[in-house]
């Protein structure tokens, strides 16, 4: 007995010492893009090790609060990613808990249904055409219906209900529930991990998602912080159409170093904040137990 | 499963057919009519209010609606200006824009979209007459008669009298755009003399640090200097770390003047023992990277550069260990716009004790000397195009606004507002470069600068934007009509009226080639390839995947020196 | 298999019964999945048109529809081109070597996390471990380029340090690819952890009490409860994974390459993106997609056919 937990104490020794190497090798570029965001050109270059700036100053933040209209799409995007993932997540419960049952006649094509969207897709011009024609051009819809339904996280979803033990839905069938009381009251209930991950990966998305903003949205009112980003990221300097007349995104102190890690300290702040909330749900065995008892 | 999958595509394809039946019904038809100038209004009639539909070339799509430029010019041109907002520096809205045919009145493009005869053959653009332009736009018409072959560009296949997009004037990118420079106080330190007489380009501001001067070194010079640079230890701490050149791995500017030793420039074409040959594999081309690699093995050239772009590539310029450095007129003359850019960067803080050097381009074995010029033949470039669906009448209101605000100079205020209202000259007036005050934005947004305007400068418009300093490099040196004359490399023949079918085989092709060569430089300047050996083979695999039929169609494109002919 | 309609012995009028009763039986779940499926067919199905293009010459006055087909030119075009060749084969490679090495460590990084007993050292671990998935390629480059600077790099310091000469990492076509993957499972391993970790949350502790009662070590009890209660998820997520296997990464390798390593680095999609630069090829960049998307499915349909016949999960 002795010798067994002196054993695993050792593994669990070098365990987290393992863990503990790995978060520092994480934390590292995330601290020197902290730190490279409040340089500017003199302070510190993109070149080298920085663990702290020669002297701190937000120049690089004004600057890009200075570009574009940030708070505006900050909330824009943050109604984006609410309503996305409300919209994603309920959708994904929906089409997942039928296409979970082995008994449902003509399942396969269904999920096969589904699946074809997965792979096969018309590309960006009869997309644009359709946003076009169902008049969603420069609306905010066209951010989230496009995206409602997704087939990966659907197939995630269906898997983890079809290794739910189907006594329990058995039970409640027999006690007259119908498939709608048994999702909602045992269902998800029971599928909380799944449903947190496929609510965090919808949220990641669409607080990521750039590329629709930027071909369907035109009015700068209903801008996403993913298009400040992109043309903070995309920009090959910070003068781009100087040449061109005027000044352009003429900065004289900074680098395009700084600006960029700038852009993404305040486009990663928020999202990078919700994981707790989500872990929350993985406490181990909830209700499970208790169902059963 | 199969039959599943049969009735789902079935379904799919007839419901899409259904759909788009309803709202797709364009057909390109590319029978013009003749239009009868006469019966239109006389130029300045504006007694009709029209709905125009416009979009400037310089656009990111953040104009805002009721701004001054627009309130000014639909009083002057009795209009309603519905303003477009599109980016035009976005290569994917541009694209979508012209994929789903969704394009305002006019339009033109920083980034992306098509060329003049795709968009006129996919029917999304209208020709304008020629007729139509000399009674509506006559500045616009003797820009063009004064920039041959300006009159001849951009005709509709088989016509002489319409043309399918217009051009503006590129008087910003006139002369050398690049030149060498020197660490001028790395030289003094090695004792090397400056090539000919030297001159500071300011009083003040960092500019009192950067000397440029006419004469050139020759390439045996260049290379003793770069020796010296890298291992006599000119920043004087002891340490073997600098180094003659830093290239970069993204663009090829670096090599501007240096493959002008050689008489060669970029994307060119040549003459080589009698055979027209592309600049990526001629004997000249094979010689330069010779060089190169020659340099690279001697430790002269930073071995870092692989994985640098120019960006990057500044940065490390801007550390002090790199002693020359490729730079525009306008880095030396330190604009606003050039601040960061190596090489004057390493000036910039008041502190700093580095002086810099910009000497003429080196001069190759058989004293040729330049480099590219920015475009290759004349200096219009640029396109504007008009809808397929604007009519006569509104074309011609168009091409009158068109005229004024890009061809009149008293049209500053659409680009700079009232001086003393809403701009201000940054130093001697009219001399130096004009600033917008804070309170309007600079370019679109409240003041709608910029906003309508198409991408052409003469040389006084120029000078709106171009500080004092760079005006007076570039009078004294860069633009000099004498130096245009000697230094500037141009193509031997060029399809400047899209005669052939070049376009095409660069859409089919241009991957290919591109890669091709961009791996047998880099690999064959840090000595992964050896040169001799494998010249034949790149020459042959560049022939092979594409490079054959661009150069059977490039002989059929005219000599620039004709086209270059007044 | 508790019900008659997926037994093959039966008639068909039987069948055809059966399958009614059972679809009026579970009418409710139909209705469930109709709006997901509307929605899908709005906005999947009827943009699914534009597949066409990728049969012709693309020409945006004429529409999708009444563009001319061009008999096959942009997939001729994609076989006839040796770098598109080598582009294949390279995506290949890399995508391959993800799978066999960046897919596992996830997995592993979630079964051995779940072995921490300090909830909180747990949560701070976790948290801090999906940190980089958020940070973009163009900021993180930079940095991998500066821990493998000949230069300033941290390695080479080592290597000087001990006599060796430095070694250019970011352009050497031995150590470009090994970077690609190691940086790929440093930057997703915690992200991709996820999806594990929800999976082992949800494993009945009566296993765990069981397999206890039995004797069983901590190894034990990973290998033989934590390990096959997540396999299912490890297997769909196996299978997905090979339906992208002609995706190696585009944001990764575009931000980290350079002409040098071009031979054993430009997958598919840097160089149709090198190719397109010039004028975006609409009809030939949807051809690649099409012809990845096909390889893509017949993957997934091989993968779960295979394993259809081991086990039980599968996608169908």
């Amino acid at each position: 007995m002795g010798r067994t937990r002196k054993k695993l104490s050792l593994f669990d020794f070098l365990n987290m010492t393992g863990y503990i190497l790995f978060s520092l090798l994480v934390l590292y570029p995330f601290w020197q893009t902290i730190v490279l965001s409040f340089s500017d050109a003199n302070a510190s270059s993109s070149l080298g090790v920085h663990l702290w700036p020669d002297r701190w100053i937000t120049d690089a933040y004004e600057f890009v609060f200075s570009y574009g209209n940030v708070m505006k799409a900050y909330v824009n995007t943050i109604i984006r990613t609410v309503a996305g993932t409300i919209l994603i997540v309920s959708f994904t419960v929906l089409a997942a808990y039928p296409l979970s049952k082995k008994d449902l006649p003509f399942r396969n094509f269904f999920t096969i249904f589904f699946l074809i969207a997965m792979f096969f897709s018309g590309g960006m011009i009869p997309d644009y055409l359709l946003i076009k024609n169902l008049g969603l051009l420069d609306n905010s819809l066209s951010l989230i219906l496009p995206s409602a339904v997704n087939v990966f996280f659907i197939i995630i979803m269906r898997n983890y209900f079809m290794t739910i033990d189907k006594g329990i839905e058995e039970s409640a069938i027999i006690d007259g529930a119908n498939y709608f009381q048994i999702l909602t009251k045992i269902i998800i209930p029971i599928s909380k991990p799944v449903i947190a991950t496929v609510a965090l990966w919808a949220a990641v998305y669409h607080w990521n998602e750039w590329f629709h903003a930027l071909v369907y949205i035109q009015s700068d009112s209903k801008t996403v912080l993913q298009i400040i980003v992109r043309d903070m990221l995309t920009a090959m300097d910070l003068t781009q159409n100087a040449q061109m007349g005027g000044g352009g995104m003429a900065s004289s102190k900074l680098m395009l170093s700084n600006v960029r890690a700038a852009t993404v300290i305040i486009s990663i702040g928020p999202i990078v904040l919700i994981y707790p909330f989500v872990q929350k749900y993985f406490i181990k065995g909830i209700m499970i137990g208790s169902l059963k008892g | 499963m199969n039959k599943y999958i049969k009735a789902l595509s079935l379904a799919a394809v007839s419901g899409a057919l259904i759909f788009t039946g309803a709202c797709s019904n364009k057909e390109a038809s590319n029978e013009s009519k003749k239009v009868d100038v006469a019966s239109l209004p006389k130029a300045g009639d504006f007694s009709k209010k029209l709905d125009l539909n416009l979009s400037g070339s310089v656009t990111r799509g953040k104009v805002e609606d009721g701004n001054y430029v627009q309130k000014r010019l639909e009083k002057q041109f009795n209009v309603k200006i519905i303003n477009t907002k599109a980016d035009t520096w976005n290569a994917d809205q541009v694209n979508l824009m012209v994929a789903s045919g969704d394009l305002p009145d006019t339009f033109a493009f920083t980034t992306g979209g098509k060329s003049a005869q795709e968009l006129y053959d996919s029917g999304l653009t209208r020709t304008i007459p020629k007729e139509m332009l000399e009674k509506y736009a006559p500045r616009y018409m003797k820009m063009l008669s004064e920039n041959p072959p300006g009159i001849k560009m951009n005709l509709k296949e088989g016509t002489d009298n319409e043309y399918l997009q217009l051009i503006g004037q590129y008087a910003h990118v006139d002369g050398l755009a690049w030149g060498p420079t020197f660490r001028l106080d790395w030289l003094e330190k090695l004792g090397i003399k400056p090539p000919g007489e030297i001159k500071q380009v300011g009083p003040s501001g960092g500019r009192e640090k950067i000397y440029y001067t006419e004469g050139a070194y020759t390439l045996e010079e260049v290379e003793e200097i770069l020796k010296a640079f890298t291992f006599k230890d000119p920043d004087g701490n002891g340490k073997n770390d600098t180094y003659g050149l830093s290239p970069y791995n993204n663009q090829i500017h670096w090599s501007a003047t240096l493959m002008g030793a050689f008489g060669i420039a970029p994307g060119y074409n040549l003459m080589e023992d009698g055979k027209l040959v592309t600049t990526e594999i001629s004997k000249k081309y094979k010689d330069f990277l010779k060089l190169m690699a020659k340099w690279y093995k001697m430790g002269l050239i930073d071995p870092e550069f692989t994985t640098l772009d120019n960006n990057k590539s500044w940065e490390k310029y801007k550390q002090g260990k790199i002693g020359y450095y490729i730079a525009q007129p306008s880095y030396i003359a330190m604009d606003d716009w050039a601040k960061g850019r190596a090489p004057q960067n390493i000036v910039e803080n008041p502190n700093s004790t580095a002086k810099l050097l910009a000497t003429a381009p080196e001069i190759g074995k058989d004293g040729q000397q330049g480099e590219g010029a920015y475009i290759p033949v004349g200096n219009l470039a640029d396109a504007f195009y008009v809808s397929k669906d604007v009519t006569d009448e509104e074309l011609a209101r168009i091409l009158q606004i068109f005229d004024y605000i890009n061809f009149d100079n008293d049209a500053r205020w659409t680009l700079y507002g009232e001086v003393g209202v809403h701009s201000d000259w940054e130093g001697t007036p009219e001399k130096s470069a004009l600033k917008v005050r804070p309170e309007y934005a600079e370019q679109e947004g409240n003041s709608g600068f910029w906003a309508y305007n198409f991408r052409t400068y003469d040389k006084e418009r120029v000078s709106w934007f171009q500080s004092e300093y760079t005006s007076k490099v570039k009078n004294e040196f860069y633009a000099r009509e004498d130096v245009k004359e000697k230094m500037l490399i141009r193509p031997y023949k060029w399809d400047l009226l899209n005669e052939t079918k070049l376009k095409d085989l660069s859409k089919r092709y241009g991957g290919q080639l591109t890669t091709i060569v961009d791996e047998f430089r880099m690999k064959a300047i840090v000595g992964e390839v050896d040169i001799d050996k494998e010249w034949d083979k790149y020459v042959e695999n560049w022939m092979n995947n594409g490079g054959r039929e661009t150069l059977a169609e490039l002989e059929k494109a005219p000599k620039v020196s004709d086209l270059m002919k007044k | 298999m508790q019900t008659a309609l997926q037994k093959a012995e039966t008639t068909p009028e039987r069948k055809t019964k059966a399958t009614w009763v059972q679809m009026k039986k579970m009418k409710g779940l139909y209705f469930m999945m109709l709006i997901p499926m509307v929605m899908l067919f709005i906005f999947h199905y009827i943009p699914m048109y534009g597949i066409l293009i990728a049969f012709k010459n693309f020409s945006p006055g004429l529409g999708i529809w009444d563009s001319p087909w061009n008999n096959f030119e942009h997939f001729k075009r994609l076989f006839s081109d040796f770098l598109f060749l080598r582009a294949l084969k390279n995506t290949i490679v890399i995508s391959l070597l993800k799978i066999v090495i960046v897919f596992p460590a996830p997995i592993i990084f979630a079964i051995l996390l779940n072995e921490i007993k300090n909830e909180k050292f747990k949560k701070v671990t976790q948290s801090i471990s999906y940190l980089p998935h958020f940070m973009s390629w163009v900021i993180l480059s930079a940095m991998v380029i500066e821990v493998f600077s000949p230069q300033r790099g941290i390695i080479n310091f080592f290597i000087t340090l001990f006599g060796g000469d430095p070694i250019n990492f970011m352009a050497d076509k031995t150590s470009f690819v090994p970077i690609l993957i190691l940086t790929d499972m440093w930057k997703e391993i915690g992200w991709g952890a996820i999806i594990y970790l929800a999976s082992i949350a949800s494993i009945d502790p009566q296993l765990y009490e069981a397999a206890e009662m039995d004797g069983a070590g901590r190894f034990h009890k990973m290998i033989h409860v934590t390990l096959p209660s997540i396999m299912p998820m490890v297997i769909i997520m196996f299978i997905l994974r090979l339906g992208s296997i002609l995706n190696a990464g585009f944001d990764q390798i575009l931000n980290l390459y350079n002409p040098l390593v071009y031979e054993v680095a430009d997958i598919i999609d840097t160089y149709v993106y090198r190719s397109g630069l010039e004028q975006f090829q609409f009809d030939y960049a949807t051809a690649v997609g099409l012809f990845k998307n096909v390889v893509g499915i017949v993957l997934i349909l091989t993968a779960n056919a295979i394993i259809r016949r081991k086990s039980e999960h599968g996608i169908w």
